[in-house]
């Protein structure tokens, strides 16, 4: 009788640790990061405490937080605080909400499809964000040692030397453990996209939501693995004694460089799916098909594909050559040009339209506001000479707040209110939402414009106090203001919380389509059942159908209204599918692609990332002059048993033991070459580290083959993982040699 | 004093360089056009929502532009777009990049043609956590020598002749900022950075540090007095000759000491006797370490 609640307990847990349903998982990206928006609004809270009345007690949390000190914020303390912010809010709050939530959420039921193409890969990816946001909070609360060198974590001031102590470390922990549950998310969307579309869904058929989330992903999964990398460097450098970034023999500069290629594609995974909600939204309350859809389209793809060229402006004062940064200057400016057109985009949607003041829409019009100033103060920076009075200043920090803060924020209320009745059957409420809608854009204006006016007079950012400065006299009235309208724009999300978990219970009751759009998931009920959809639908148009003649009075028709096979399942998911819907005026459908073709996209994918994450290790040991001594016969027999066993896989693919018998002596004959192939100097730091991942993909490779539940055919996509590992030892080998 | 400050908000600080305006124009220029750009984006906003807000006439309207996959806008519109984004991003990008790589090349990297020029300051600053040290060459006109005029915080220069900056770092980034001369290096440990300016106004300036460096980032203040060129050589003279003194005593002093390792690289030691001995010898030009 005793075992049995224990029992219940258990099979409860394993229930909810195995959920795969997209929806579930989404929802609690969801409300995790909601959560730790509230974390990071707090200490923001704190921090503009301290800018506007500096050394005086904080009132209420004061003595609890700050006990030390009568409650007023040290210079540790604001230290800490604004590293915290800049992490929780960017890792734990934007992205889950953006990527985790609405993506994982909109993405499965906007393309046709019953769920995630490997489920249980998003699963282990909330999993993985969840214990990430668990160890930020314990490096938070580290107080004696908190992080302190920024949310960017420059080394030597992030290295031991310079921020000892575990907090610090904890929190790199807690980033690769987000990098990699981002990660292993996008690669399950990006595989969704590619291969669980819908009959008839074309590419050029997508919403636009669909897109922006899928450029992020695919951006998401081939950078962050650099930050992971960058990171993992930085805790050898902090706890293995090695001395990658160290000033003299490593180079601190190479994290910057490390550190940036992630970081700048970093900030447009944050937006794309920002700019694609924003493209379908405008559409939909102006009741017009979105304008020039394909150049929208190309430039999110530009922007995407350019995101990583650009991230030099980050550090034009650091030192790079003058041609290198005129290089990055150009790029940087040229990458404006696409933003612009869809920008132009947005605004043609809105033209001769039939605009409805829904809360989405109220949301998206104030988020192409700000992402218009916001995105006008960054061209500043991208010019060096500018750059030379902005870099480091409130300038920069008004900026990105108005994009990364107030545009994907806005972008996600938009989000939010727009797809909240689909996920609850329940609309939020109108006037708790006008009154945070006006709240935040008047107030986010206010507040971080007001930085841009601090930026201007030459304030620098991170200062605890300018009292030492007379040339910032004048700004200290400055952030007075800016701190009250934060402390009121904080002030105002507390009535989004509310509408939130009030109407998630209490809120009217909406209809299956409350906006009459003709997206995939408003074809389904509210919520959608677990499988999403009764039998496949099967698209014969675009998304944006919008402002025509439609059945039963309707100005739109459904994505998959009126093909044959939807009418048989029509009446029940399609509101007024008559018999005489319009014609589809659209090529016919495509055959579906095959089911099977998710673990290659995912393990195509997967490649990309790791060769450019191996590429970047490569090359930062490779400039820190590496030059290992390497025992010659282990290596080769290393690199002989990958090859064999690469070729075993292609050419005898049911000798599936021989093929684990060689990834298992590849593995046995590169840790047999550990002891004595790393030579004393920092360029062997990410040698080693490149050389353990590798070990790490040869043997769960090995184990993977060897769990295999078919003995004759093991899965395709290991052949692909073990020929990429024999090509990457190999280029280890020739790295170290030639280096 | 007080509506000065409050004032001084909304304005740069002064300006006392010869060079700075370049940078103040292109932000002035840029800030009207992307001004312009905000408030009409704004307008246009508020425009169509008013003017074309939904007034409930829903049902039967004609299909507007095209359907189904290419999305709307007939190929006019659509080269109209291309044509607005072109022209801003030609007017606006455009004066951005050619500006700045003019005055780049033209100016802020012209280091060789500033120390080429007679009277030119040469000094050496080495950033540690929370002090400008600085160093200027002494009589001799050689570094890391005995008669080193060296300072905590303390930059002398001469008005009106150009002063070459070689900056380093004995620990962290930090960022050698001089608001008034629109200065802004990173001293990045190990290796060694250079800038230069012209200051055309005598008074006292201030050196702010703009890279987060630990927990006295904001006291990390210095000042640069802009001083005449003749009362700038006397002080340079004077600064010789205490300094020579103060090694001549440090060498007696050494003699009767046990002999002691001198620390490596140019991180001025806390021993006061080391404190002196962080310079080193002048880069010439693209030595970066």
């Amino acid at each position: 009788m005793r075992r049995a609640p224990l029992r219940r307990l258990g099979s409860i847990a394993a229930a909810i640790a195995a959920a795969t349903d997209h929806k579930v998982i989404a929802v609690r990206f969801l409300v995790s990061g909601v959560a730790f928006l509230a974390v990071g609004g707090a200490l923001a809270m704190l921090i503009r405490w301290q800018r506007a009345f500096p050394g005086q007690p904080v009132p209420l949390v004061g003595p609890i937080l700050f006990p030390g000190a009568g409650g007023a914020v040290t210079p540790p303390a604001y230290t800490a605080l604004f590293t915290g912010h800049g992490l929780v809010m960017i890792f734990f709050a934007v992205t889950p909400i953006l990527v985790g939530g609405i993506g994982n959420y909109v993405v499965p039921l906007a393309i046709g499809a019953r769920g995630m193409a490997l489920p249980r890969l998003t699963a282990l990816s909330f999993w993985l964000s969840a214990a990430a946001q668990g160890t930020a909070l314990a490096a938070v609360a580290a107080t004696t040692h908190a992080p302190s060198a920024g949310w960017t974590a420059y080394p030597p001031l992030s290295t031991g030397a310079g921020a000892p102590g575990a907090g610090q470390s904890l929190m790199m922990v807690a980033i690769v453990l987000a990098g990699c549950g981002t990660l292993l998310g996008s690669l399950g969307l990006v595989t969704t996209v590619v291969a669980r579309r819908a009959p008839g869904m074309s590419w050029l058929r997508l919403p636009l939501t669909v897109w922006g989330v899928f450029l992020a992903t695919a951006l998401s999964a081939l950078f962050a693995p650099i930050l992971v990398a960058a990171t993992a460097l930085l805790l050898l450098d902090r706890l293995g004694g090695t001395q990658v970034f160290a000033a003299g023999h490593g180079d601190p500069v190479l994290y910057q460089h490390l550190f940036w290629i992630f970081g700048h594609p970093e900030v447009y995974i944050l937006v794309l799916p920002v700019w694609g909600v924003l493209g379908d939204v405008l559409a939909f309350f102006a009741r017009r098909p979105a304008f020039w859809y394909r150049g929208s389209v190309l430039a999110m793809l530009s922007v995407a594909t350019m995101s990583g060229l650009v991230y030099g402006h980050h550090m034009f004062r650091a030192g790079l050559e003058p041609m290198v940064g005129a290089g990055f200057e150009a790029l940087t400016l040229a990458i404006s040009a696409p933003a612009t057109v869809l920008m132009v985009n947005w605004l043609a949607t809105l033209w001769r339209g039939s605009i409805r003041p829904t809360l989405p829409m109220l949301f998206a019009l104030g988020t192409v506001a700000v992402l218009g100033l916001g995105g006008l103060s960054g061209l500043f920076l991208g010019a060096i000479t500018a750059d030379i009075y902005l870099h480091d200043s409130m300038w920069v920090v008004g900026h990105f707040h108005l994009i990364m803060a107030t545009a994907t924020l806005m972008g996600s209320f938009a989000a939010i209110h727009f797809w909240f009745p689909k996920m609850t059957g329940r609309t939020m409420g109108r006037r708790l939402g006008l009154a945070h809608f006006w709240g935040t854009l008047v107030l986010a204006v206010a507040t971080f414009g007001g930085m841009l006016a601090a930026g201007y007079a030459g304030e620098p950012r991170r200062y605890y106090d300018t009292a030492r400065f007379a040339f910032l006299a004048g700004t200290r009235g400055l952030e007075r203001h800016i701190s009250y309208a934060g402390f009121a724009l904080g002030a105002v999300q507390i009535l989004f919380f509310v509408d939130l978990v009030w109407s998630a219970r209490r809120g009217r009751r909406a209809p299956d389509n409350p906006w009459q759009v003709p997206t995939l998931e408003w074809s389904v009920s509210s919520p959608p059942p677990a499988d999403n959809f009764a039998a496949l639908p099967e698209v014969v148009r675009g998304p944006h159908e919008l402002g025509v003649a439609g059945p039963g009075g309707r100005d739109w028709l459904g994505q998959a209204e009126g093909a044959a096979a939807a009418s048989e399942q029509g009446a029940a998911s399609e509101p007024g599918a008559a018999s005489e819907p319009a014609a589809p005026s659209s090529p016919p459908a495509r055959t579906p692609p095959v089911a099977d073709i998710a673990p290659a996209v995912a393990m195509t994918v997967f490649l990309a990332s790791w060769s450019i994450m191996s590429g970047a290790l490569l090359l930062a040991g490779v400039s820190l002059g590496a030059r290992p001594a390497w025992p010659a016969w282990v290596d080769l027999a290393a690199l002989a048993a990958l090859i064999a066993c690469a070729a075993v896989l292609h050419a005898r693919p049911h000798r599936r033991w021989l093929a684990v018998a060689l990834a298992v002596a590849a593995a046995v004959a590169e840790i047999a070459a550990w002891p004595a192939s790393w030579p004393p100097g920092p360029g062997a730091a990410p040698l080693v580290l490149l050389a353990g991942l590798h070990l790490a993909q040869v043997a769960a490779s090995a184990a993977w083959l060897a769990a295999a539940a078919r003995a004759d055919q093991p899965p395709g996509v290991l052949r692909w993982s073990m020929s990429a590992a024999a090509l990457l030892w190999l280029l280890l080998l020739v790295a170290g040699r030639a280096g | 004093m007080a509506r000065l400050s409050a004032a001084a908000a909304l304005i740069m600080p002064v300006d006392a360089s010869a060079d700075g305006w370049r940078i103040d124009r292109l932000i002035h220029v840029t800030g009207l056009m992307t001004g312009g750009l905000a408030a009409l984006l704004v307008a246009l906003l508020v425009f169509a929502a008013i003017r074309w807000r939904d007034r409930g006439a829903a049902g039967a309207r004609a299909p507007v532009g095209g359907q189904g996959n290419g999305g709307r806008g007939s190929r006019r519109a659509i080269l109209a777009v291309v044509g607005v984004t072109t022209a801003i991003f030609l007017a606006v990008d455009g004066n951005l990049m050619v500006t700045s790589m003019r005055d780049l090349y033209g100016v802020f990297l012209a280091v060789s043609a500033a120390e080429a020029e007679p009277g030119a300051v040469r000094i050496e600053i080495n950033a540690q956590q929370w002090v400008w040290n600085a160093r200027h060459a002494g009589q001799d006109g050689a570094f890391a020598t005995d008669d080193d005029v060296v300072s905590a915080s303390d930059v002398r220069v001469p008005v009106g002749r150009p002063v070459i900056v070689q900056l380093a770092s004995s620990d962290v980034v930090h960022s050698f900022y001089v608001p008034a001369f629109r200065v802004k290096l990173d001293a990045v440990p190990g290796r060694i950075a250079t800038a230069w300016f012209r200051p055309t106004r005598a008074g006292e300036y201030e050196i702010a540090c703009a890279q987060f460096c630990g927990v006295h980032h904001h006291l990390m203040r210095g000042t640069v007095t802009v001083m005449d060129g003749a009362a700038f050589d006397r002080w340079i003279a004077a600064g010789s000759r205490d300094a020579r003194r103060i090694a001549a005593e440090d060498a007696r002093a050494r003699a009767e000491e046990p002999t002691r390792e001198r620390p490596a690289g140019v991180a001025p030691a806390d021993d006061p006797a080391d404190a002196r001995r962080w310079g080193w010898p002048w880069r010439r030009r693209g030595q970066q370490r």
